[in-house]
């Protein structure tokens, strides 16, 4: 098998009990010369999601970019290609605590490595080993020892947060395979030495990558990179209020773009998502909307659903409702929060990526967690939702427990909260869809008593 | 402009304007102050006499020099001043700190050749700086009990009245910082004296403040008294919690390192007694109208995310 990164500098064989070789040839049975075979399924998927997402109606042309970028081995692949050919390196990186402003101020390309690719899930599963860990955690892991996988295979180095246990251990997995940085995520956010804690550990992450370019990191091009992605942070707000003013664009297709940003040019990204708001703009006031008033608004919470998983949004608005807000760390919470920062010293700097990073997270990983209860009153509110669906990846602990302490207020408040506990596997689609289908219609019914101004 | 820069430099402007008329110091009409009109005006934020005849003097100063020598009228001399200091500060509240002091400035300046310079700020631990907020009390405690017990005949301290008769004065960098200057312009006569030790406490002063943003504001006995009744003024700073996702920036930005707009998250009146209004966090604050402003009631200022502003180009 090859692995991931080229450079094996960063583990070290001789620490782990299990040498090189053997490890080899233990991924070798697993995938079973299989790979091409499972590359070639997430391609079928990814291309049949898109046919599904090109037939909706009154879509924006500027989804077209999108729909390009979300191939997987699309023009984007070969960007990497060329940009590695250059001596470009490549960051893969977990999950949304990773500062991207800092790989980027490196001169590195951050690559966001949550997927929703199904067929890999059962490889990854017997590669670490549990069954009842989540199904993203599964997918990535069997994303990373399929050789060749597309944009997998491209990371020369991998930066894994552990703000849970099936991202930490996921990351301790695929140590053995290529280098990589764990950083520690705290789980309380008060107190002074967590936040020093935190900041250091953001320094850890600017350490290794200096080490990795073998150039340091200096004020001008953390500058430009924080700039450069508040301007992303600026475009993505722009779209989420021209979303929030009228039906325009279904919430499949905001998730897309959400996801699109995990892997693309992020200058490029938030041009293309400028030109989306635009346009959906003009489709606001031409009258020309993706779905009527009375469509059942709903919000979609709790794991993140990650391109191609379409199946629950899919599900939810085939059955004739829109998805008008999220709380996912790979939708709105993507680019939500910049970084503010009123000095440009480079400490200031670091301080204002950290805190960015950490204070305004809506993680479940968190405890207390109020930033997440007033992020839903603030979506609920904003986006005027009728309804709260959960989705619950199974073996998600935090979103799991989340989803039933916030479920209880939520109803209090005469708020319909639907549950829906899944894998991503298509076998569960026809009972989702019945209880899918009785939630709405408990919206549609009781639509005058929940909310005054709609 | 830019989102970063929009309140400061109005207050720049602010400051400079009122280094001008309202403290009166460089460019000082010294004939005006002899008008009765405005003679019990003292400004609640200056807290020096920057000349004999300057239309408006500074509460602290006034308190100083009644307490030590009107034991004998029972210091009625010091009952319409006071009252005109409650309504002012009743009126700006402690805006007189950010917007209108004449040591607001030069320490606004020095930060700001600092982040020109590139040099980190360095941010007080939380200890220290509440051990420094609490420092301006007990200076302002001190500097009324000693003028107090200077007038009391039988105090012992008596014979102390023509030597050291307003001790703050000896410290203030204020006298350093503009007396000079009005001596170099010919405003004042040279023989003038400023006392050697305020030139020590304004040298202190310019490194502090250089490192450590508005470091004298920690321990300003005139913030000091402001602070007694600046909760209670017409501006207030207010929050609405519901619209605050706790980045926290506000603690980050803020140069009197106060904590509790971060905190709050049930009452909407943010106004902390150390607050000298100068709304940086309101400025930074990248979610729309959850910080704000209020003068009787009424919203004049809010924060504003970024998608209403141009980002800065580097």
């Amino acid at each position: 098998m090859k692995l991931i990164g080229k450079s094996k500098k960063g583990s070290d064989p001789a620490k782990s009990i299990e040498s090189t070789s053997a490890q080899r040839a233990r991924i070798e049975t697993l995938v079973a010369g299989r790979g091409d075979e499972i590359i070639q399924r997430t391609k079928e998927k990814i291309s049949a999601e898109l046919a599904k997402l090109a037939l909706l109606k009154n879509r924006a042309k500027a989804m077209d970019y999108f729909d390009e970028m979300a191939q997987i081995d699309g023009p984007r692949a070969k960007e990497i290609e060329e940009f590695k050919a250059k001596g470009g390196k490549v960051i893969g990186t977990f999950c949304h605590f990773v500062p991207l402003e800092i790989i980027d101020a490196s001169g590195c390309l951050p690559l966001r490595l949550g997927c929703g690719h199904h067929a890999t899930v059962g490889v990854g599963e017997s590669y670490l080993g549990d069954p009842n860990l989540c199904p993203l955690a599964k997918s990535m892991a069997g994303c990373a020892i399929v050789d060749d996988f597309p944009l997998y295979s491209q990371c020369d180095y991998i930066i894994a947060p552990s703000p849970c246990d099936a991202k930490l251990k996921l990351g301790e997995a695929l140590k053995e395979i290529g280098p990589l940085l764990t950083m520690n995520v705290p789980r309380v956010k008060e107190g002074e030495s967590i936040r020093k804690q935190w900041i250091e550990e953001i320094k850890n992450v600017r350490d290794a990558l200096e080490k990795i370019t073998g150039k340091k990191i200096d004020k001008k091009s953390l500058k430009r990179s924080i700039i450069k992605y508040q301007k992303a942070h600026k475009a993505w707000r722009t779209l989420l209020s021209q979303k929030r003013k009228a039906n325009v664009i279904w919430g499949r297709d905001f998730l897309l773009v959400g996801w699109v940003s995990f892997i693309d040019d992020i200058e490029r990204w938030t041009r293309e998502v400028t030109k989306l708001t635009k346009e959906l703009k003009s489709m606001a006031s031409a009258g020309k909307l993706v779905a009527d008033k009375s469509t059942p608004r709903v919000m979609l919470a709790g794991s993140p659903v990650v391109w191609p998983n379409w199946k629950l949004p899919n599900l939810l608005e085939e059955s004739g409702a829109i998805i008008v807000s999220d709380e996912l760390c790979s939708g709105t919470r993507t680019f939500y929060d910049p970084v503010v920062t009123d000095e440009w010293t480079e400490r200031a700097m670091i301080v204002a990526i950290a805190e960015r990073y950490l204070y305004p997270c809506t993680c479940p990983c968190f405890s207390p967690n109020v930033e997440r209860e007033d992020n839903f009153i603030r979506e609920i509110e904003g986006s005027r939702a009728e309804g709260v669906v959960f989705h619950v990846l199974q073996g998600c602990h935090l979103h799991t427990l989340d989803a039933s302490r916030l479920s209880r207020p939520l109803k209090n408040k005469g708020i319909p909260v639907l549950t829906i506990r899944s894998e991503y596997q298509d076998g569960d689609i026809g009972q989702i869809k019945v209880r899918v289908e009785a939630f709405l219609e408990m919206i549609e019914a009781g639509e005058d008593s929940l909310f005054e101004d709609v | 402009m830019a989102r970063e820069q929009r309140i400061w430099r109005i207050r720049l402007v602010f400051q400079i304007v009122s280094l001008i008329l309202v403290n009166s110091m460089i460019f000082g009409v010294i004939s005006f102050g002899e008008s009765p009109l405005v003679r019990d005006i003292y400004l609640p934020n200056a807290t020096t006499k920057f000349f004999n005849n300057a239309p408006t003097h500074s509460i602290v100063y006034k308190i100083q020099d009644t307490l030590a020598s009107e034991f004998d009228t029972f210091y009625s001399d010091l009952v319409i001043p006071l009252f005109i200091f409650l309504v002012l500060v009743v009126l700006l509240g402690r805006v007189w700190c950010a917007w209108l002091c004449p040591l607001g400035l030069p320490q606004d300046l020095l930060s700001l050749l600092r982040k020109k310079l590139g040099i980190p700020a360095y941010h007080l631990p939380r200890a220290a700086g509440q051990a420094l907020h609490a420092t301006k009390y007990l200076a302002l405690f001190i500097i009324i009990f000693y003028t107090l017990s200077l007038g009391i005949p039988g105090s012992g301290l008596f014979e102390f009245r023509t030597g050291l008769a307003i001790p703050y004065e000896q410290l203030d960098p204020n006298r350093a910082l503009y007396v000079y200057p009005q001596i170099a312009l010919g405003l004042l006569p040279p023989s003038t004296i400023v006392p050697w030790l305020s030139i020590l406490t304004t040298i202190f002063f310019l490194a502090m403040c250089f490192k450590i943003r508005r470091f004298w504001c920690y321990i300003c006995p005139a913030g000091a008294l402001q602070g007694l009744f600046h909760r209670q003024a017409l501006f207030q700073l207010k929050k609405d919690s519901s619209k605050c996702t706790s980045c926290g920036v506000c603690t980050r930005v803020c140069p009197m390192g106060i904590q509790e707009v971060y905190s709050e998250r049930k009452k909407d009146k943010v106004t902390h007694r150390n607050c000298t209004h100068c709304y940086k966090c309101v400025e930074c604050c990248p979610e729309d109208d959850c910080l704000y402003v209020t003068f009787l009631g009424r919203r004049f200022l809010s924060s504003k995310s970024m998608e209403h502003f141009d980002i800065e180009e580097t």
